[in-house]
Parts: C-alpha cells; sequence; structure tokens
C-alpha cells in the first residue's frame, strides 16, 4: 500500500517533532559529557557546550584516584545484580501461583498483597524492623524489603494468565508436572516481561540511594549513587551552610563531577539496549497452531 | 537440545552467581563481627572505646581507606587516651542518619554536628547527656580553655542552666568580600562606591559604558552574590529584629531597600537576568573569571581567600591582562552602615548522646583533641612528613600533591573541636601565605587590607548585618517549624518575584504582601518566641557586642601575623 502524500508529510512531522524532543533531552547528557572530557579553565569560564574543549582525561584519573569510585562501583554492581536475581526469583515464585486460577485462596493473597502497595510504615518503623532483624550494615538490608515490588508482581501476574491455557493443557498431556511446567514451558514464553522486570529491579537498585544511606553504616558499602550523589550535593549545600561550615566545603571541580556522573549513569546505558529486543521481539510464535 | 542447555548453562550460572553474593555476604558479616569483637577486646584490656560520628564528604581515595579506617583514625587510636571507633555519616544527609541513628538507639556518643537545627531538637528530645559534671570531674585541657575563654561556656548552655554542647573559638574574619575592577573605574574614571546609591551609579557605568571596550553591550554591573544583602541589613528572616528597649521589632525596611536596588537593576539589565537558576554562584563566578563582570560578590572566609586572590585572579588576568582588583568596603545603606557578615567566632561542634557508657573516656578524647600538638597534626599533617617549620616558624607543606591525597580528607572533620587559640598564630588563616611567593603575598596584604576595612567599621559604630549570628539563634520549636519553614521559602520566592516582575509589581506591594504572608504563618508566634528567647537569654547569648568585642580580642594576633 503506498502511502498518500498527507500521511508522509505527517509521518514526517512527527518525526521531526519526536527527534527535537529527542535532542533536548539529550543535550544536558551530552554537557556533562563534554565537561568530563574538558579541560579545567574551558569548564570554569563556561565554555563548554556540547563539544569538549581542551580534551584531556584528567578529570577521570583524579576521580579515580582521588574517590573510592571503583570500590563503589563494584559493591554497586554486587548490590544489583544480587538484588535483581533475589527479587526476580521471588516475584516469579509470587506471581506464576496467583495468575493460576485453580490455586486455593488466591483472592486472599492477592489482596494481601495488594495491601502493602496502600500502606508503608514509614521511615522509622521499617528501620526499628530491619535492625531487630540484625540487617543493618549489610546490603540484605536492601535485598529483603525490597524483594517483591507488588507493581511488579502483578504485571508478572497479567502477563502468565494471559498465556494461553492450550499451552499448559499440551503439556500437561504429555506428562508434565509442575515445576517443569514453570521452567521449561513458562518462563521462556515470558522472556518479554522477564526483561522488563530486570530492568526495572535492575534499574530501581542501582539508584536505589536514601536506603543504602539509612541501612548501610560502613562506608565501604557504599555504591556509587551514594558517592556520586555526595559530590554533587555537597554543590548545593554551599549555599545554606555558609553559616555553619568554616571549612568552606571542599568544592568538588565540576570536571570530577560530570566524570562520576557518566561513570553512574554508563553501565544503565549499556544494558538498555540489549533488554530492548526483548520488548520488542514477538512471542508465542507458533505455540499453538490451528 | 542447544535451547535445554543453554537454559541449563544459564540457571546453573544464576544460581553460582546467587551463592556466590550469599557468600560474600555472609564473610561480609562476619569480617565485621570478628572486627567488632577485636575491638572490644583490646578496649577492655587497656583503654576504653567510645563512638563517634565523623562527616563523610565521599572526597577520600582509595588507596586512604574510609572515613571510618585511614591513617588519621590509626594515628587518633594511637595517640589518644581513648580508642574511638568512628561511623561516617554523610555531609549531606546528616539530618536523615543522626535522626534514624537515635531513633533506633543506635547512635554513637560522640556526635560531632554543625547545624543547630539538627542538635537543638535532639536536646528538646531529651537525648544529649548535659556536660556540667564530666568536664568538671574529668576534665583538664578543655576545662582550662573553658575558664579562660567563658564565652565558650556562655555559647553552650541550654534552656535549663546545663552546658551541652563542645565547640571552638574561631577566627572572627568576614565571611564575604566585595571586589571591584580597579582598571574599569579608572577608564571610566570614577571612584569606588561608598553608598548604595553610589554603588548603584557605578553598576550602572560598567554596564552601560562598554569599560571593557570591545563595542559590544554585554559586561554587567555586579552580581547578586553572597554579602549583597548584608549592606542593607540581611535579609534573613529570623533575623530582622532590632532591639528597642528590649523589645523585638521585626523590620521590614531592609527588605524594602534591597527590593528596590536589586529590582532597579534588573530592569536597567546591569545585573544577569539569569541570576535566578545560578544556584550556587557557578554562572557569577564565570562572568567574572571572563571579564565581565565589574562588582563581584564572593564568600571569602579560609580557603576561598585563597581561591580568588589565587587561582581566580590569575585566571582572571589570563583572560584579561589588564585586569586590576580591590577591596570594596561595604556601602552605607540609607539605615546606617552595616559591616560585611562574620564567621561565627563561637562554633558549638558536638553533643553527648545521653546514653554513652563512658562519659569519662569520651571527656579525654575532647581534651586530647584540644591540644595544640593534636589540633597541628589534624589540619597539617605530621611534621617531616607533610610539614615542617617555615620561616615565621609555622608549618610549612613539603609536598603540596602528596599531601592533597594524604591531607586533603582531613579538612577539620576529625578536629571539629580544635579552638585558634589553643593553636596560636600558626592556626590562623594569615599564617598561612608564603610571603616569598608574590601572589601568595598579594592574598596577605588584600587580607590585611580586608582585617583593617573591618576595624575601622567597627570602630566607627557600623552595625552588625542581623541580630546576631544565625548559628546563635534558637530552634523554632516543633508546632512553628513547618510555618516558620514555609514563610522563609515563601518570603524568599516573594523576594525574587519583586525582583523580576517589572514596573506593575512594586517594592511597597510586595512588603505589603511579604507581612501578608508573614500573618499567614504564624508570624505573631514566631515572633512572641523570638522576644521570649532574647528577653531571657539577650544577656548570656552570642550577640553582635561580643562578636565585635572578640575580633577586637584578636586584633593583637592578626596584625603581628599580617605585618
Amino acid at each position: 500500500m503506498r502511502e498518500s502524500y498527507g500521511d508522509k508529510i505527517t509521518r514526517i512531522g512527527i518525526s521531526i517533532l519526536l527527534l527535537l524532543i529527542s535532542i533536548s533531552c539529550l543535550a544536558p547528557v551530552i554537557n556533562i559529557l563534554s565537561i568530563s572530557f574538558s579541560g579545567k579553565q574551558a569548564v570554569e569560564t563556561g565554555k563548554v557546550l556540547l563539544w569538549p574543549i581542551d580534551v584531556t582525561l584528567q578529570s577521570y584519573s583524579a576521580l579515580f584516584e582521588g574517590t573510592r569510585v571503583l570500590a563503589s562501583l563494584w559493591n554497586g554492581v554486587v548490590m544489583t545484580v544480587g538484588g535483581v536475581l533475589i527479587s526476580m526469583v521471588f516475584t516469579i515464585c509470587a506471581a506464576y501461583p496467583l495468575s493460576k486460577g485453580y490455586f486455593y485462596g488466591r483472592r486472599t493473597f492477592t489482596l494481601m498483597l495488594l495491601f502493602t502497595m496502600v500502606f508503608t510504615g514509614g521511615l522509622i518503623p521499617t528501620y526499628l524492623v530491619v535492625k531487630s532483624l540484625g540487617l543493618i550494615d549489610s546490603y540484605w538490608s536492601i535485598w529483603m524489603p525490597g524483594a517483591v515490588s507488588t507493581y511488579n508482581m502483578l504485571i508478572m501476574r497479567s502477563y502468565f494468565e494471559g498465556i494461553e491455557p492450550e499451552i499448559e493443557e499440551a503439556a500437561r498431556i504429555d506428562g508434565c508436572r509442575e515445576m517443569s511446567l514453570l521452567f521449561r514451558i513458562v518462563l521462556p514464553l515470558s522472556m518479554p516481561v522477564i526483561a522488563t522486570l530486570v530492568l526495572f529491579y535492575g534499574v530501581g537498585y542501582w539508584n536505589n540511594f536514601m536506603n543504602v544511606l539509612i541501612y548501610i553504616n560502613s562506608t565501604e558499602k557504599y555504591t556509587i549513587t551514594v558517592l556520586i550523589q555526595q559530590m554533587i550535593a555537597s554543590q548545593s549545600l554551599l549555599t545554606e551552610s555558609l553559616a555553619n561550615d568554616t571549612t568552606a566545603l571542599e568544592l568538588v571541580p565540576e570536571g570530577i563531577k560530570s566524570a562520576g556522573i557518566i561513570v553512574l549513569i554508563l553501565p544503565m546505558v549499556l544494558i538498555y539496549p540489549f533488554l530492548q529486543k526483548y520488548f520488542v521481539k514477538g512471542v508465542m510464535l507458533g505455540s499453538v497452531k490451528g | 537440545m542447544l535451547k535445554m542447555k543453554k537454559r541449563n548453562v544459564l540457571l546453573a550460572g544464576a544460581s553460582l552467581t546467587l551463592l556466590g553474593v550469599l557468600a560474600a555476604c555472609g564473610s561480609n558479616d562476619n569480617a565485621d563481627n570478628s572486627g567488632k569483637s577485636a575491638d572490644s577486646d583490646s578496649g577492655s584490656g587497656k583503654k576504653s572505646t567510645i563512638s563517634a560520628t565523623v562527616y563523610d564528604r565521599g572526597l577520600i581515595a582509595a588507596s586512604e581507606g574510609t572515613m571510618e579506617k585511614n591513617r588519621w583514625t590509626q594515628w587518633i587510636n594511637e595517640n589518644s587516651p581513648t580508642n574511638v571507633k568512628f561511623t561516617a555519616v554523610p555531609r549531606t544527609e546528616s539530618k536523615q542518619k543522626l535522626n534514624t541513628l537515635f531513633a533506633s538507639g543506635s547512635a554513637p556518643d560522640l556526635i560531632f554536628e554543625f547545624d543547630p537545627n539538627i542538635k537543638n531538637p535532639l536536646y528538646d528530645q531529651k537525648q544529649l547527656m548535659p556536660l556540667d559534671d564530666m568536664i568538671n570531674q574529668y576534665s583538664t585541657t578543655y576545662k582550662k580553655l573553658l575558664e579562660d575563654n567563658p564565652i565558650l561556656k556562655q555559647a553552650a548552655l541550654k534552656s535549663d542552666g546545663k552546658m551541652y554542647e563542645f565547640g571552638k573559638l574561631n577566627e572572627a574574619i568576614p565571611q564575604n568580600v566585595i571586589v571591584i575592577r580597579q582598571d574599569w573605574l579608572d577608564k571610566l574614571k570614577l571612584t569606588a562606591p561608598k553608598t548604595t546609591e553610589e554603588l548603584y551609579q557605578v553598576a550602572k557605568a560598567f554596564a552601560l559604558q562598554d569599560p571593557d571596550g570591545n563595542g559590544q553591550k554585554d559586561t554587567y554591573g555586579l552580581n547578586i552574590g553572597p554579602g549583597i544583602t548584608d549592606i542593607f541589613g540581611g535579609t534573613g528572616i529570623n533575623n530582622s529584629y532590632v532591639d528597642e528597649n528590649g523589645k523585638l521589632v521585626r523590620i521590614w525596611d531592609n527588605f524594602k531597600e534591597y527590593i528596590t536596588f536589586a529590582k532597579r537593576l534588573y530592569d536597567e539589565g546591569i545585573i544577569d537576568k539569569d541570576y535566578i537558576t545560578d544556584n550556587n554562584g557557578a554562572k557569577a563566578r564565570q562572568d567574572f573569571l571572563n571579564g565581565k563582570t565589574g562588582i563581584y560578590f564572593v564568600q571569602a572566609n579560609t580557603n576561598m581567600w585563597n581561591r580568588l586572590w589565587i587561582t581566580d585572579y590569575a585566571t582572571l588576568k589570563a583572560n584579561v591582562p589588564e585586569a586590576n582588583l580591590e577591596i570594596v568596603p561595604n556601602p552605607k545603606s540609607s539605615f546606617g552602615q552595616y559591616t560585611v557578615w562574620i564567621n561565627n567566632p563561637v562554633q558549638m561542634t558536638a553533643v553527648v548522646n545521653r546514653n554513652a557508657k563512658d562519659p569519662k573516656a569520651v571527656m579525654e578524647y575532647i581534651d586530647f583533641l584540644s591540644t595544640p600538638e593534636t589540633g597541628r597534626t589534624l589540619t597539617n599533617g605530621l611534621e617531616g612528613t607533610h610539614w615542617q617549620a617555615g620561616p615565621t616558624g609555622c608549618p610549612n607543606p613539603i609536598d603540596q600533591e602528596k599531601n592533597k591525597t594524604e591531607l586533603g580528607y582531613l579538612g577539620t572533620d576529625y578536629n571539629m573541636i580544635f579552638s585558634v587559640v589553643s593553636g596560636g598564630k600558626c592556626s590562623f588563616l594569615a599564617s598561612s601565605f608564603n610571603p616569598d611567593k608574590p601572589d601568595e603575598k598579594l592574598a596577605k596584604d588584600k587580607f590585611k587590607e580586608n582585617m583593617d576595612i573591618l576595624y575601622n567599621m567597627i570602630d566607627q559604630g557600623a552595625k552588625f548585618p542581623g541580630l546576631t549570628h544565625v548559628e546563635h539563634l534558637p530552634t523554632v520549636p516543633q508546632d512553628l517549624l513547618v510555618d516558620f519553614q514555609n514563610a522563609n521559602t515563601e518570603i524568599g520566592n516573594l523576594i525574587t518575584k519583586a525582583i523580576v516582575s517589572g514596573a506593575s509589581y512594586t517594592p511597597d506591594k510586595a512588603i505589603s504582601e511579604m507581612q501578608g504572608l508573614w500573618k499567614k504563618f504564624n508570624g505573631e508566634k514566631i515572633d512572641a518566641f523570638y522576644q521570649e528567647w532574647y528577653t531571657a537569654n539577650k544577656d548570656t547569648a552570642l550577640m553582635p557586642d561580643d562578636i565585635f568585642q572578640i575580633v577586637k580580642d584578636q586584633k593583637a594576633t592578626q596584625e603581628e601575623i599580617l605585618k
């Protein structure tokens, strides 16, 4: 079907609009990227816009030598990978039974889980609970309470419900047991939702700032998010605490801050494209014929 | 077949990772536990152990360790009569972290914290231990410091008459400075402004008469920066009172003057119209360094003085070789002459947890921190390794690069109890300038000039820009706190709105709206609170007269260093 002239114009118009919006979102990031590669003088006098001036790696070398970036980067990776694995296991274990109509007490359990979406205990009571479990200063204090996000679990449950029961029946006729059904039939068909949730949980754990700050005491366990946030936040603190802190805050140079930001977002930016194809890929090709 | 293998491999990999992560965490906990027991073992043997907080600013190199375990914590534990276990508290989130620690009963014994708005609620909630007994019974060095400097004791008293805070005496120096492009003044044949009206005229000339000679109207008269509101008596909402026979009267005129002044500058294009979005002064600094700003308001205490006169002046001269900077004393406003804002000379920095088990050990640690040797080490490093005695007898750094890594994170975070009077002249900022280097000599000369301006102003009866230093004002009680904060924010927004909204929004209108807002947010009750505090405390709390007195007390030392 040939595209009419009007359709073509509309399509190009929409593409241009979307392109402009994307550029306006990307521009600050490109600016930070350029600053991180630019020389000190150029950065301080504000000459760096979209292209680095006096290209140099000194911001990065100062960042890696002068701060605990590498250690905290590793911590961030450990926390994210561990967290995602734990979360996925528990979310699947919660969503799968709830998606089966013949599960006894299905409604009760669903309501119980929904209830947790409505209320939360607040910071101090939650802290006291976590403390009483002895989880303070360990990553489990972030993994355990955060293991299942009810919202994500419901997404997965809906997806499982959407898998046609004929597949399950066909498998059972062939002698498939429950565990095999989960691992060999349902999960491979659920790659899109698994990829989506891996991404949601991954980004959630990677960006987790407040919880790490409150529950983790030893600074060697801090993740990169906390470290970089400290550098950036100390800049705004300067204006407030002019009266308080007589050691005029060691201003973190713009270059190092920008390098820190790039290091912080890089892992997520790198992973996104790989998981993208799972969203787009079609599913259940030829699973039930006829 | 292949698919199954792939899935099995994936599963195996996933479970391995999970196990690995579990193992890692397990070992972490074990390491922590064994670490803790080792500490308590060594503690019960000879020295007791206390726990203390330390700020974490995220600026420590990985090779040095963490804020809890590095060469300086090691030095402290080797040389102090007490073992100290440090808990890092993020500098920018200290309120949240401390509140959580206290609420769960796991707060350390000794808390180092600058912000009175974090410490005062702790006192109200009865979480702090009074210090009088432990000082009387166990202290030597700090006790003597209190006897020699009774102001330190006064500032530590709370409403029940007992001391609750340890503190330090700082240099009472100007917090901000105004510098002007003398070369522009010479070119346009003007003189430095002495009144706010002259300030406006000079700024206008700088903006409109093309002093940089490039034929474009691209220069700014001045920047809206730190210290500009102090010229008009300050625009702090909790500080805008004047004492009339013991009664605190709220003044709005200073707001009106400032708004009128800034509004004229904004409407006539004399200042950068984007100054509102310039959060931390970065753009203002850029404009100044690029030679575009004629009068620059900037923070100037401690190492900011160096930054201005050594680093920034060099950058400015690189961009504009003929640039020549001079200091401008605060111009006189229509209400009189105000000094610049002065550093808090008596700063309270530490409190003790009510549940601290060993007050004697805490006191011994404080005494240790107050001795000159400790203060010097925790500021300059170790003799022979990081510094050696220079021509003035004060420490000169040996290797700047090495010092940057090994001392950079030291700041004053481990040293928050050390008073400059204990350290003598070598603890004063002016001693750190090396007169053999021309740029440092300039910084030193300018510092002397700035101090002389301050002394003159005080002698001629200039006023302090505010009721007193904000760190010595009480914290608004819990029931009024939200209103107070809202009032603060909204009045701040109103000031900005009044400046940028053009001719239709007059300063008078802004003031009446401001008064309306103040009333709406229970302003009368807040005023009553401050009045009550003032009546009860005006003779004991640190007031501008006390601040000026400290400036004069330190004058002899400063002049000796600066001659």
